[in-house]
C-alpha cells in the first residue's frame, strides 16, 4: 500500500457502485461471462437505509436503518486496484440479494456472524465484528460527503480470502445474529451462453 | 425537442422549450428561464463517467502529476477508464455546488452527456446510435486533492452531493445531426477557459456503447458522460461556471462556500 501507485494505505472509506444491471434475488442464477472460469463469493451485510441521511452523527447512525439484507458481491478476482472495478464486478447478476429483515428484530447489530457454502459446504466464516469501519462509523463517514436516501443499500464489505465459484455451483450465504439466523441467500452459478 | 424537468408553482413538471430562454409547461403555461427552478432532466440510475477520453485533457492532468502518476495517465488508452456515480451527486441548471472544507484544487469537466434510450447488451458500435434517446450537458466537478490510489478516481472526489450539474435539457437524439462533432466550451465569470469538440474524443459515442455494453447491460435513462477536454482550472465560492455543448444547452453553476449542518 505504500509504494506507486497506491503510495499510503487509503484514509476514506474504499467505495464503489453494484448498478441495477448486477442486481438479483435469491434463487436466480449468477451468470458466469463466456471466457471466465470461476468468481469471488463476496459475502457481505447491506444496511439497507429508511430515511435520508446527511452528514449524520455516528451515535445517531442506527437510526437511519431500516433493516439488513444478506448480499453477495460477486467479483472477477483482480490484483490491481488502482482504477473502478467495473468490469470485475459489474457484470448483469454480480449482486444477488436476499429479503430485508426489519432492524427491529437485530439484537446486537454491530455483530453479524457470515458463512459461505458452496454446494452445501462450509467454505468461510466471519463476523461484521472484524469491520474496518463498524456500521455507525461507516454511515457517518459516507454521508459526509453522499446523501443516502431511504431504499438505499450499503454494504458493508467482504471478508478476505474469499472462496471461489465454477459453473453449476450452489452459493449459498447465511447471515445470524446471536445465534439466530437471519436468513439465507441461495444462487446458482451458470455459465453464460454466448448466441 | 429539447425536455427539462422543473418546479413551478409549488409542483414539479415536464417542459419543453418554447424559445431561448422559453420553456412550456406539459398543462400549457409558458415561462421564462428565470421564473422556475431546473431539476437534472431526467432521473438516471446508472451513471457512467469517461476519465482521460481526451488527450490533450490527460496530458494537462500528468503534468500536474507526480512522475509516476503522470507515467500512467500518460500511457496509451487502450481500454476505456470508466467510473460510476451515484444520482445523489446529480443537481440542475442554475444550481449550487459547494466547495468542500479542505478542497485545494477543485475544477469543473464539461462533458457531452449521451441518454440511452433501449435496452441492450452486445451493442455493435455499427447500430449503437439506435439506442440513444438524446443528449444533455454534464459538468463532472472534481476535488484533485482528495484522489486517494484505490478504485480512482474515488467517490469521495467524484459523487459528491451536488457535485454534477446536468441540463438544462435533454435534447431527443434525431435533434442532433452529427453528436462528434460539437463544441464544448466553458466560462468561469465570463472569461473562457475551456475549449474543445466532441470529434476529439480517444473513444467516441458509438464505441463507448459498444464497450460498455459487452459486458453489462444498458438500461433505458442510463447516462454515459463521455469526459472532457483540457482546459481545468480551480474555481472558488462566488465563481459563475458556464459549461455549453454546441446545440445541446448552456449549463449555468455557481460554487458556494461549504457550510455546516445546524444540529
Amino acid at each position: 500500500m505504500n509504494q506507486e501507485p497506491h503510495n499510503k494505505p487509503p484514509l476514506f472509506p474504499v467505495l464503489y457502485i453494484k448498478p441495477v444491471n448486477t442486481w438479483r434475488k435469491s434463487g436466480e442464477p449468477i451468470i458466469l461471462p463466456a471466457g471466465i472460469q470461476e468468481i469471488e463469493i463476496g459475502a457481505t451485510l447491506g444496511i439497507v437505509i429508511g430515511k435520508t441521511a446527511v452528514q449524520i452523527e455516528e451515535a445517531a447512525a442506527f437510526s437511519y436503518i431500516q433493516g439488513y439484507l444478506i448480499a453477495n458481491d460477486v467479483t472477477i478476482a483482480h490484483e490491481k486496484i488502482l482504477r473502478p472495478p467495473i468490469k470485475q464486478k459489474c457484470r448483469d447478476s454480480f449482486c444477488p440479494m436476499s429479503e430485508v429483515v426489519v432492524a427491529s428484530d437485530i439484537k446486537n447489530p454491530n455483530d453479524f456472524h457470515i458463512s459461505i457454502y458452496i454446494n452445501d459446504e462450509l467454505k468461510l466464516q466471519n463476523s461484521t465484528k472484524n469491520l474496518v469501519r463498524p456500521i455507525a462509523k461507516l454511515l457517518a463517514d459516507i454521508t459526509k460527503f453522499m446523501t443516502l436516501n431511504g431504499g438505499d443499500v450499503v454494504l458493508v464489505g467482504t471478508p478476505e480470502n474469499l472462496p471461489l465459484a465454477q459453473a453449476g455451483d450452489k452459493v449459498s450465504i447465511e447471515i445470524s445474529c446471536e445465534g439466530k439466523s437471519i436468513g439465507r441467500l441461495v444462487n446458482f452459478v451458470q455459465q453464460e451462453s454466448v448466441s | 425537442m429539447k425536455h427539462a424537468r422543473v418546479a413551478y408553482g409549488g409542483a414539479l413538471h415536464q417542459a419543453i422549450m418554447l424559445a431561448d430562454g422559453v420553456l412550456k409547461l406539459e398543462d400549457g403555461r409558458v415561462l421564462t428561464e428565470d421564473q422556475v427552478v431546473w431539476l437534472p432532466p431526467l432521473q438516471p440510475q446508472t451513471i457512467f463517467a469517461l476519465a482521460l477520453n481526451y488527450a490533450d485533457h490527460a496530458k494537462e492532468l500528468a503534468e500536474k502529476s507526480s512522475k509516476e502518476t503522470g507515467s500512467f495517465l500518460k500511457a496509451p488508452v487502450v481500454e476505456p477508464v470508466i467510473f460510476l456515480k451515484a444520482p445523489n451527486t446529480l443537481i440542475g441548471h442554475q444550481g449550487f455546488t459547494k466547495r468542500p472544507e479542505g478542497a485545494e484544487f477543485m475544477h469543473y469537466e464539461c462533458e457531452l452527456g449521451v441518454v440511452i434510450g433501449r435496452a441492450g447488451k452486445r451493442i455493435s458500435r455499427t447500430n449503437a446510435i439506435d439506442y440513444v434517446a438524446g443528449y444533455t450537458v454534464v459538468n463532472d466537478y472534481a476535488i484533485r486533492n482528495f484522489l486517494e490510489g484505490y478504485y480512482r478516481p474515488n467517490l469521495r472526489v467524484k459523487s459528491r452531493d451536488t457535485c454534477t450539474p446536468i441540463g438544462p435539457w435533454l435534447v431527443d437524439r434525431d435533434d442532433i445531426a452529427d453528436p462528434m462533432n460539437l463544441a464544448l466550451t466553458t466560462h468561469v465569470n465570463g472569461v473562457l477557459t475551456q475549449e474543445g469538440n466532441t470529434k476529439d474524443m480517444i473513444h467516441d459515442i458509438s464505441a463507448l456503447i459498444e464497450y460498455i455494453s459487452e459486458f453489462m447491460s444498458l438500461n433505458p435513462g442510463d447516462v454515459i458522460m463521455t469526459g472532457t477536454p483540457k482546459g481545468s482550472v480551480d474555481v472558488f465560492p462566488g465563481d459563475k461556471v458556464i459549461c455549453e455543448v454546441e446545440g445541446i444547452g448552456k449549463l449555468v453553476n455557481t460554487i458556494v462556500a461549504d457550510w455546516q449542518v445546524i444540529t
